[in-house]
């Protein structure tokens, strides 16, 4: 990293901490070679090898601007709609692409722009933030860049063979279902957004393990840049949240596909239940959403205004808030839909409460400015913007929280205007000064700070012309979502207003394109560094294996306060200056104090994830238009990829413990809970057993609204013989498990086949027990398509079989190792990882069992 | 690598809002299942069912929070492994405080309407 400032650059006024007394992990000098073996491991790939990156230097990048692109194509269709609203009973389109034009343009800015934007930067910049040379699973985060650019794009092109959805962002049924959406539009954004969604739930375990176990020693939660800490709460909101709308999409793409009937009324069905389940996660969504853009923000505004962040506690109390209470608003979507008024007032009391921690990243911000001197440059103008345009966003949030207001304005475009001040203001302004601030961190030179002033007013200018005058169109009475209106309602002027100011913000994208085309130079090795006198870690120089040794962090602000920290990073006095065991390595730390566990082997550049991913595209592609037999090979050749690149995980630690400073020796691998794999684990349990929730949340919804007629009068319950059976072979199963738990951990001493023979027994009981539970209603002669009742106890089933599925897989991968010489006390991740979801997913069969047992009879139906 | 101690100061920290979210739960199944189960006419000690329920979960929840707030102005919360850092600790210990200030707020706040809006119009 080069010393120089540029245009860019920021005068340090901020007064400096004392230096405290640091006794350095490494001496001086370092070994010859250490350095250039480092960069020989981390060399980047060049050519056609760069679809084959991995870590985040690289795949971050490709990220945030997979996000742009979809950003700029869904402005566009976004500048059709203007077009066809500037005047009355204007022709230039029809309603059907019209309809297709707002559906695409609200999914792909909230599902292909927004959530993957900041998932993205969150890549790019959380291990250079934390002092990690990556996050700890880059293959994983390679096949969730891949597999959402392959599907965001095929899903883009479904418009231009006018197959693009057309039921609005929200896909409501009964519009969305067979009967009022024949083709395979609605299929689209089923199958395509559920895809999509699994890859950003890939992408929050990442952040969430990389976040609590890839710090640099030292920085315990309480020194946690506010960034980290969104970004953690961001990724436990996506676990919890976007569950809800795989389930939906999962029931609405069976009625479509096979007429199980969640969601149609006369069988028992209720098309609210869809409602919930989306809104349970489209609420917590926006603040996904916000909460990264905040956490950037309050990056941002210390190193714009050259003094700390004022309240930081406050402000992780503030995150840690957002996150929960915004679980407790989804209904403020519904209140048109005959929910009991007391219940609604519920929802309006939360939709108020979460706007306390909201103000309290506000006042913090406006503090911290008025604590120190801002510096008017690019970054600071759009985080004034932000705070302008969301505050008033958030004003009109607090109107369309009361119910008789909500009654009102419901489904007009004050709506409209209301989330687009939101989420422009909440997430575009902030991610632009994202760009502009942290772009002398990727690229060679920096943004133009001119250009950027015009962009920032551009936008600021067009943002309002477009979406204040909404608001009034809205209250004159115009509804969303209508492709004309007559001439004689007087909503012309409004309308061409809105269509100048939404090409002025077109205007401002492209001149930021313009800027980006002139300035961004990423890949070179060399970045402008530091220009804005920042203090956090990412501000260190760095190359592609980030820095030369991961510090010592004592600080909030290590740089500022720890003035030769640079200087003593790059020399190597700190932790792992060089490649110990010859590859790409990473130190692992305690969750809070960040104390070193061990050293974990980084994978280097690999075809499988882009190619697992690209199958794994198309497998859902293949779903969409009907081509089983070729998406069936494609699932295949997907899952044989992910195999692959799991193969040589949990490498052989025969070479441990390797020093990592003069008095610090780590072990390579970990086992059980302080194992990074475990923490994975857990995090993708806790996805599904969210999925489950939810499922058992749509059973006792169905039963509870439509009791009457939900179970069918003459149908009966399977004998408690078929809850007994299914629930024996369960725990059968696992007790097999439980025995190759304790196995392993005597290897290689002890002969491995008992072991092989349990893993043997436990697969067969665990698909023997779905099977009996599966007959066990068969033989009733109930019926998933019947009834709402026969259609949700056989989803227990699905849910139940798509899990199975994966432990067949699991514990087949276990056995291979064995068979392979790969599985040992030492080396016994797959084991620790398979038996704990293995444990899991009993649990989960004996509560579904319950549920369709034990609950009817608990109730009188039985 | 006691990982496990990992959770006791998460915990305590969140557990507020954990509360406020049991609560919430709780107060909406309840008049959820009165509305359709057509439970209004319902009495308990002189108060209709849900008013009397929602008041129950809401001292319920008060007494919840204000036993944690206690133990963490006490310093009894559970802290971090051999005491390793006293900073984090304490860091810890406010936060599960001011955490659980604001539960309080959100608790209250949703119970009110409870006494001025009729359950199922």
């Amino acid at each position: 990293m080069s010393e120089k400032t540029s245009e860019g650059g920021i005068a340090d006024t901020r007064k400096r901490a004392p230096t405290t007394e640091i006794e350095y992990p490494n001496s001086l000098p370092r070994p010859e070679g250490e350095l250039e073996q480092l960069q020989k491991v981390w060399e980047p790939p060049r050519g056609l090898r760069l679809f084959s990156a991995v870590n985040n230097n690289y795949v971050g990048v490709y990220y945030v601007g997979a996000s742009f692109l979809f950003f700029v194509l869904a402005g566009i269709l976004a500048l059709v709609i203007r077009t066809q609203l500037a005047m009355p009973e204007n022709a230039f389109i029809g309603h059907e692409l019209y309809n297709q034009l707002f559906t695409m343009h609200g999914t792909m800015m909230m599902f292909l722009f927004a959530v993957p934007a900041v998932e993205a930067m969150g890549v790019y910049l959380l291990p250079n933030m934390l002092g990690a040379r990556d996050l700890p699973f880059p293959r994983l985060s390679a096949y969730a860049f891949w597999a959402y650019f392959a599907g965001g794009l095929a899903f883009f092109c479904s418009i231009f063979f006018g197959l693009a959805p057309n039921g609005g962002w929200f896909m409501y049924p009964p519009l969305t279902s067979t009967e009022y959406s024949p083709g395979i539009n609605a299929d689209f954004w089923l199958l395509g957004i559920g895809f999509i969604e699994i890859s950003a739930i890939a992408g929050a375990i990442e952040i969430v393990v990389g976040i609590m176990k890839t710090r640099s020693p030292g920085m315990s939660l309480d020194k946690l840049p506010v960034y980290a800490w969104a970004m953690l709460v961001f990724a436990g909101m996506i676990i919890f949240g976007f569950p809800a709308i795989i389930l939906g999409t999962l029931l609405l793409e069976l009625e479509r596909a096979f007429d199980w009937p969640f969601f149609i009324a006369e069988r028992g069905g209720d098309p609210v239940l869809w409602q919930h389940l989306f809104w349970f996660f489209g609420h917590p969504e926006v603040y996904i959403i916000f909460l990264p853009a905040a956490g950037m923000v309050s990056m941002m505004v210390p190193t714009m205004a050259q003094t700390p962040l004022v309240a930081y506690r406050l402000v992780v109390l503030a995150i840690l808030a957002t996150g929960f209470l915004s679980f407790g608003l989804w209904v403020h979507h519904m209140y048109t839909t005959g929910i009991p008024s007391l219940s609604l007032s519920f929802f309006s009391a939360a939709s108020m409460a979460v706007a306390i921690p909201s103000g309290i990243q506000v006042f913090a911000w406006i503090a911290t400015l008025a604590a120190g001197k801002i510096q008017f440059k690019t970054p600071a103008l759009f985080i004034l913007g932000f705070l302008f345009i969301f505050t008033l966003g958030g004003l009109t949030g607090v109107m369309v929280a009361l119910v008789p207001f909500d009654w009102q304005v419901h489904d007009t475009y004050f709506v409209v205007a209301h989330f687009h001040y939101v989420l422009i203001g909440g997430m575009v302004f902030p991610l632009f000064a994202a760009v502009y601030y942290w772009i002398p961190l990727a690229s060679e030179r920096p943004l133009s700070e001119r250009i950027g002033k015009w962009v920032f007013w551009l936008l600021f200018i067009g943002v309002n012309v477009t979406f204040f005058t909404m608001h009034i169109t809205g209250l004159a009475g115009m509804p969303r979502r209508v492709y004309t209106y007559p001439q004689n309602l007087s909503w012309g002027a409004l309308n061409m207003v809105s269509t100048v100011g939404s090409y002025m913000i077109a205007a401002g994208v492209l001149l930021f394109l313009i800027d980006l085309a002139r300035n961004f130079r990423p890949f070179t090795g060399n970045n402008a560094g530091d220009v804005w006198k920042a203090g956090t870690l990412e501000w260190l120089p760095s190359g592609n294996y980030q820095t030369r040794s991961i510090p010592h962090v004592a600080s909030r602000e290590p740089l500022w306060d720890q003035p030769t920290l640079a200087e003593d990073v790059v020399a190597g006095r700190y932790y792992l200056p060089g490649a110990p065991t010859g590859g790409r390595e990473t130190i692992i730390t305690s969750p809070i104090d960040a104390r070193p566990q061990y050293l974990l082997k980084l994978p280097g550049p690999s075809w499988a994830p882009f190619l697992g991913a690209l199958f794994t595209a198309a497998f859902f592609m293949g779903l969409t238009i009907k081509l089983y037999i070729a998406s069936l090979a494609c699932g295949v050749l997907a899952i044989a990829m992910i195999l692959w690149w799991m193969w040589d995980t949990n490498p052989d630690t025969a070479d441990h413990p390797v020093r990592v400073g003069d008095k610090l020796e780590l072990p390579i691998n970990a086992a059980g809970p302080a194992s990074h794999s475990w923490w994975g684990t857990v995090t993708l349990i806790l996805v599904g057993a969210t999925l489950f929730t939810c499922l058992v949340f749509s059973y006792l919804y169905l039963w509870l609204v439509n009791g009457e007629i939900w179970l069918p009068s003459q149908q009966e319950l399977p004998t408690l013989l078929w809850y007994a059976l299914p629930a024996g072979l369960y725990l059968a199963s696992s007790a097999a498990m439980a025995f190759v738990f304790r196995h392993a951990g005597k290897l290689p001493g002890s002969n491995a086949w008992p072991l092989r023979l349990a893993l043997v027994l436990a697969i067969p009981l665990m698909i023997a027990g779905l099977g009996a539970s599966i007959y066990g209603q068969w033989q009733t002669g109930l019926s998933p398509t019947q009834s709402s009742y026969g259609a949700v106890v056989y989803m227990l089933n699905v849910i139940q079989g798509i899990y199975v599925f994966a432990l067949v897989l699991m514990g087949s991968f276990v056995l291979m190792r064995s068979l392979t010489g790969r599985l040992s006390a030492s080396r016994r991740a797959s084991v620790d990882n398979t038996t704990l979801f293995w444990h899991y997913m009993t649990a989960q069969g004996l509560i579904g069992l319950s549920l369709a047992h034990i609950f009817p009879r608990l109730v009188g139906m039985g | 690598m006691r990982e496990q101690t990992f959770f006791k100061p998460l915990l305590a920290s969140v557990s507020g809002l954990v509360i406020w979210a049991a609560h919430f739960g709780i107060i909406y199944a309840v008049n959820a299942l009165n509305c359709e189960r057509r439970w209004m006419d319902q009495t308990v000690l002189g108060m209709g069912l849900v008013p009397f329920a929602i008041t129950m979960a809401t001292i319920a929840a008060v007494l919840g929070l204000a036993i944690i707030a206690a133990l963490a102005f006490l310093d009894k919360a559970p802290n971090l492994p051999d005491a390793a850092n006293e900073r984090t600790s304490v860091f810890f210990r406010k936060l599960t405080i001011t955490v659980t200030a604001l539960a309080l707020v959100a608790v209250i706040y949703q119970t009110i309407p409870v006494y001025v809006v009729p359950a199922c119009a």
